[in-house]
């Protein structure tokens, strides 16, 4: 499948420093790449520059055979066929809904213009404010207006910067659901930048990991989760507890059990363990201390002392009262890098 | 973006401002022959002056147009506009600022047999580049109390110890003010004529402020007893129909100064003008000159303006007889200019703001 | 003698608040934009009479004014313009919190009309009051008939000047006080009545500092305008560094020491530019609740003491001056041919320098999009510069154009350009203001998402910046249009063959001495201003911010 726009090794300079550093991406029909980081990772700048609103200082953004931003090169924003939802939604406060939504479908005929809008408006489920003015729309309705409005135009590829991280934590759910629903429906290739991981795990066809300007590592969410390419990589997508080890003749040997290490020479590693790496075991496992208990609701939130080196888990039950605990490590949810 | 709207009507606004521009008779000043026409650069703005354009286009049928402004500003554009100036007559309302433009160059010598025949040899540049065309007299105003009971007064009264408290004038940037120092200091010396400065400023009822006609009101109103002034704003009190104005003019008595056995005579000083260095229309220039010095000019400057005529033999209007009865210093009025930034030294060092 | 720029900014709109927006966060794009290219131009244009005061002021000199006089006009303006700071801020932060906050007779009607003196030049209001206070005049002989010593009664003194000149600015500062105590946050004041703070006290200690930098704003507004009168306190004999200028250039003949001079104005305007600025920049924090504000009942008593505050400031701003010269104007025979001319020039030339002063300020905000770009910081210079300062510099470019337009430089049209370019050079900064604050409604997002639909930079403009802006671009263009008409010492050197504003008609008779005849193109001015100053005002008193603004 060739992707509808392409990063090939992207960068681009603030003050000498680079924000995007030799970044590439791909981004495919119909699908919904996630592109998480923490903040200052450069996400956002790396979005700004596949919409065009920021020259690339080196390597290029293609779409398709057609080459849109590299150095010296630089095609305007509106001449790509690529929509944008922006944080603060950025809605036109001078136009209704309806306008706002309309606004990029100027050389279409008025009646076809509307129509057009009123049925972007109908798949945000937002019909009924069509007359009204922005400012007197909720947070979650003018996120919708904005997916609309940057849907209206049927682009090829759609951006949306942090579109969720203005909500609150009740609607969200609804609302990314929502959302997720019109991206499908109208099939362009997405890409969201997010710095949940939540976010980003549920809503990715595909999931791109940055930080400090670099992608670090690119692939469906579960292989992600569970085989980041580094510790950095873990730590963006989840909990996860860095265990230091030992490599013996192919296992790692860590205060909490040992994995099985293929082909890694022996001597110290480091191992990456989920919290659902920490198994509850019988007589086989590990007997650790529980340094703290705190009850989440549906899960016991454990952590674990052992060898001096401290671990999270996430349980069902324990033994109420209980000073220890059996543990065995789940290799699935393990990863073995090199020591720091 | 606006730019067309606002295009518009800057289109619409300009062709209506030029439209205004258009003559009387139709004409637009663009077609004009330069025959026919007759720029005048002019610090004076008095009424009166709207009567003698009016005046000369009908004796000549030369159409007049005007920039009013002040002399320095005026001097400033001209020297601005370089050759591209379309001024042909200059117009002051001092002789100081006649010298300044002169000393600009921009004022070129004129020959002509009218000019000189009439006006007087003090009162115009020996070299022709400026002519004056009225006369108006620096006179002290005293009030009805504090005149001297044989009309003989001179400009030292104002700074003499009697008068203590008891002085109105007005700032010393005044130009008429310049002139009167700088006519003081040619006729005395300048240590005399600094003294009197100093000797004024101790004897000043109140800072300087207004202008000469406020003096005049002050002095009537008894806020002091001898104020400096031009003639012919005491003679326009005298004269006017408005009940106020006149009762300031009845409770005060002008007095030409210097009048005694001996003494200087009144300090004079003129309104005048010259032809531009770069005049597009010379000849017409030097017909308003002339047109000046006509018997009809020389009535509506004293009738309208209350100035005295400057040529020589020419009738003072009836209304104006009985306030023109003095005899003139015969200082040529050039000196004004030449000391005008030395006068301005003198009152700056006697602390008369 | 000219009306306020940045003051009159509406509060930015709720929209604004919760768009998070990168400081400085630069949006470059790979080839420099013609429209930024279009705003330096404009810059470059406005800034180019301060170029040649500059370059005038490092040519030989002749003697000037000797530095001792110097000293005293820079001590008599630092008073003067310290009087005026504390005059005109008292009165209009008192006038502001009086209509803002509480309910008394004639409130509604107080709210706007006390913005109105604005329509009255400084120097008219000066013929006015120096008339009528004049040791001949009525209320002098009055009280001498009465036997009361009236000399403590003078206006032509420097407490006198400060007064009057406080009189004539309060309104700068009463329309941004008036903007920052409606967009204060109610919940502050609220939360100082429960932590049990009387009305006056949450005055004092939470109302007023919160509106500190809108007060701060105004003064330096009231300070420029004193700094760059002439007019006024010419005619009140009081002698500042403006007078220096004058008197360096008309008694001594030297511009370049009046350019020296200048350039001390210059820096103290600059000055008061930056203290504006920076008083500005703090009001951006106010104006989240759209609630409205409670107004204070003020009893019967303290009810009439409000209401005659404000009677007495509108009779001594504008109605008592404006009604003596009418009484004067009474005395004498209006030339009714010559004020029509010059009420008609007044008029085209106010439009035309409008659409002007507009275009070029639109060129260099929508260049800067919002952001303080420098472009619009230099530009700000020529709105605090003294009249007297830009004549000088103004005569710079006026050479080019009249040398190069040749003899028909007195064709009407060269002239008129020139006019309406000097209107330009000073009046830009005052349109830039409002329009500034106007864009500060567009988001920097707003305006990318204008471009990912599709939308050219031009374009962008067009369909959002302009009509997000455009209650500003009016606000803009009233103030100018009222500046216009006020303006004189550009039009008195500058102006074509036969040219006459009402303005000018009003300065050339006072300088006569005929003030009965100066009265009625005074008189004709103020009543050509108050129209648009009255829809300001009213478009302004009611715009609450968070008031619904489709």
């Amino acid at each position: 499948m060739t992707p509808v726009l392409e990063a090939r090794a992207v960068s681009r300079l603030f003050a000498g420093r680079p924000a995007v550093d030799r970044a590439s991406l791909q981004l495919h029909p119909g699908e919904i790449t996630a592109l998480l980081g923490p903040s200052g990772s450069g996400k956002s700048t790396l979005l700004r520059i596949l919409a065009g609103l920021e020259p690339a200082d080196a390597g290029e953004v293609r779409a398709g055979g057609r080459r849109l931003s590299a150095p010296g090169l630089h095609v305007a924003p509106e001449q790509r066929d690529i929509g944008m939802v922006f944080q603060d939604y950025a809605l036109f406060p001078h136009l209704s809904v309806l306008d706002n939504v309309a606004f990029g479908l100027r050389r279409l005929p008025r009646p076809e213009r509307e129509l057009r809008a009123r049925g972007e408006l109908n798949r945000v489920r937002l019909l009924d404010r069509a007359a009204s003015f922005p400012n007197t729309l909720s947070g979650g309705e003018q996120q919708r207006v904005a997916l609309a409005r940057a849907l209206a135009r049927d682009p090829a590829v759609i951006l949306l910067d942090e579109p969720f991280s203005g909500l609150d934590q009740g609607l969200r759910t609804e609302i990314r659901d929502m959302a997720l629903d019109a991206l499908r429906s109208a099939g362009a290739a997405a890409l969201i930048v997010t710095h949940d991981a939540e976010d980003a795990l549920l809503t990715a066809d595909r999931l791109a990991l940055m930080e400090s300007g670099r992608i670090l590592q690119t692939g469906v969410p579960e292989e992600v989760y569970a085989r980041p390419v580094s510790l950095a990589a873990a730590r963006l997508t989840g909990d996860a507890d860095a265990l230091p080890a030992q490599v013996r003749a192919g296992w790692a040997c860590t205060a909490y059990g040992e994995i099985a290490a293929p082909g890694r020479p022996d001597g110290p590693a480091l191992v990456m363990a989920r919290p659902e790496a920490f198994r509850p075991a019988e007589d086989d496992g590990r007997e650790v201390a529980v340094a703290e208990r705190r009850f989440a609701g549906g899960a016991l939130r454990l952590t674990l002392m052992s060898g001096g080196v401290p671990a999270h888990a996430r349980w069902r039950f324990t033994q109420p009262g209980a000073q220890t605990v059996r543990v065995r490590l789940d290799s699935r949810f393990c990863a073995v890098f090199d020591p720091v | 973006m606006r730019s067309r709207p606002v295009l518009t009507v800057l289109a619409a606004v300009l062709s209506l401002l030029a439209a205004c521009e258009r003559r009387p008779d139709g004409t637009a000043q663009g077609a004009e022959a330069s025959s026919g026409q007759l720029n005048i650069y002019t610090a004076r703005h008095y009424d009166a002056d709207q009567q003698l354009y009016a005046g000369f286009k009908e004796a000549t049928g030369i159409e007049v147009r005007t920039i009013d402004g002040n002399a320095a500003q005026l001097v400033e554009r001209m020297k601005a506009e370089g050759p591209a100036s379309p001024a042909d007559v200059v117009l002051m309302a001092d002789a100081g600022a006649l010298w300044r433009a002169e000393d600009a160059g921009l004022l070129q010598p004129t020959q002509s047999a009218v000019l000189s025949e009439r006006i007087p040899a003090n009162l115009r540049d020996p070299a022709g580049r400026w002519f004056g065309f009225a006369r108006r007299a620096r006179v002290l105003v005293f009030s009805k109390a504090a005149a001297p009971p044989n009309g003989q007064a001179a400009y030292a009264d104002l700074a003499d110890p009697r008068f203590r408290g008891r002085v109105c004038v007005r700032s010393s940037d005044n130009v008429y003010n310049l002139s009167t120092l700088a006519a003081l200091t040619e006729l005395w010396s300048r240590d005399r004529a600094s003294a009197w400065a100093r000797g004024v400023v101790a004897n000043m009822a109140r800072p300087p402020q207004g202008g000469d006609i406020d003096q005049i009101r002050a002095v009537a109103a008894g806020q002091c007893d001898v104020a400096l002034a031009n003639s012919y704003y005491w003679i326009r009190l005298a004269r006017s129909q408005n009940p106020a104005d006149k009762a300031a003019a009845d409770r005060t008595v002008m007095v030409f100064p210097e009048q005694a056995d001996g003494a200087p005579g009144a300090l004079v000083n003129i309104s005048g003008g010259g032809v531009a260095a770069n005049a597009p229309n010379r000849a017409n220039a030097v017909r308003f000159l002339e047109y000046l010095t006509s018997a009809e000019a020389q009535a509506i400057l004293a009738e309208a303006n209350n100035e005295y005529p400057a040529v020589q033999g020419a009738e003072t209007p009836q209304a104006l007889r009985p306030y023109a009865d003095f005899r003139p210093a015969a200082l040529p009025v050039a000196v004004y200019g030449r000391r005008q930034a030395e006068a301005q030294a003198l009152f700056d060092e006697a602390g008369w703001r | 003698m000219r009306a306020t720029p940045m003051a009159l900014t509406e509060v930015p709109a709720p929209e604004a608040a919760f768009a998070r927006r990168p400081r400085g966060a630069p949006w470059t794009l790979a080839a420099p934009s013609p429209l930024r290219l279009a705003a330096l131009l404009a810059a470059a244009l406005v800034v180019l009479p301060l170029i040649a005061v500059t370059f005038l002021a490092f040519q030989p000199a002749e003697a000037g004014p000797s530095p001792a006089i110097l000293a005293r006009y820079a001590q008599d303006t630092a008073l003067l313009a310290a009087g005026v700071a504390l005059g005109a801020t008292g009165l209009g932060a008192v006038a502001a919190w009086l209509v803002v906050m509480h309910r008394f007779p004639g409130r509604g009607l107080f709210e706007w009309a006390l913005a109105l003196p604005l329509a009255a030049p400084a120097y008219v209001l000066a013929y006015g009051w120096a008339d009528l206070l004049d040791v001949a005049g009525p209320v002098h002989t009055a009280l001498r008939t009465a036997g009361l010593d009236p000399n403590w009664l003078q206006v032509r003194t420097l407490p006198g000047a400060v007064l009057l000149l406080s009189f004539a600015f309060y309104p700068y500062v009463y329309l941004t006080a008036r903007a920052a105590f409606l967009s204060q946050p109610v919940c502050s004041l609220d939360a100082a009545r429960t932590l049990g703070c009387s009305p006056r006290q949450v005055f004092f200690r939470v109302a007023l500092p919160l509106a500190r930098p809108a007060l701060a704003a105004g003064a330096a507004l009231a300070v420029m305008e004193t700094l760059a009168d002439y007019g006024a306190v010419t005619y009140l004999g009081v002698q500042t560094l403006t007078t220096g200028v004058v008197r360096a250039f008309t008694s001594y003949g030297s511009p370049e020491v009046a350019a020296r001079l200048s350039l001390a104005l210059l820096g103290a305007a600059a000055l008061m530019l930056w203290l504006e600025r920076s008083g500005r920049s703090g009001q951006t924090y106010a104006a989240r609740s759209g609630r409205p504000l409670g107004r204070t009942d003020l009893g019967p008593v303290a009810g009439a003491v409000a209401a005659a505050f404000c009677t007495a400031l509108l009779l001594a701003a504008l109605l008592i001056p404006a009604i003596w010269l009418a009484i004067r104007a009474g005395q004498a025979a209006p030339d009714l041919p010559r004020l029509a001319r010059a009420g008609a020039t007044s008029l085209g030339m106010a439009a035309a320098g409008t659409a002007v002063t507009l275009g070029l300020a639109v060129a260099i905000a929508f260049g800067a999009r919002g952001r303080t770009a420098w472009p619009a910081r230099v530009a700000s210079l020529g709105y605090a510069t003294p009249g007297a300062v830009m004549a000088i510099g103004l005569l710079a470019p006026a050479a080019l154009i009249w040398r190069t337009a040749g003899a028909p430089a007195a064709g009407v049209i060269a002239g008129l350009v020139l006019l309406l370019y000097a209107y330009a050079a000073r009046l830009t900064a005052a349109a830039l203001g409002p329009i500034d604050a106007g864009l500060t409604r567009v988001t920097p997002s707003m305006d990318r998402a204008a471009r990912t639909l599709g939308e050219t930079e031009a374009g962008a403009l067009r369909r959002v910046h302009a009509p997000v802006a455009r209650g500003a671009l009016w606000t803009a263009a009233l103030l100018v249009f009222v500046d216009v008409l006020k303006e004189l010492p550009a039009t008195l050197i500058l102006r074509p063959f036969n040219f006459d504003t009402l303005a000018v008609a009003a300065s050339n008779y006072a300088s006569d001495e005929r003030l009965a005849q100066a009265a009625w193109p005074a008189l004709l001015l103020v009543a050509l201003a108050v129209g648009p100053v009255l829809f300001l005002s009213r478009r302004i008193a009611r715009s609450r911010p968070g008031g619904r603004r489709p």
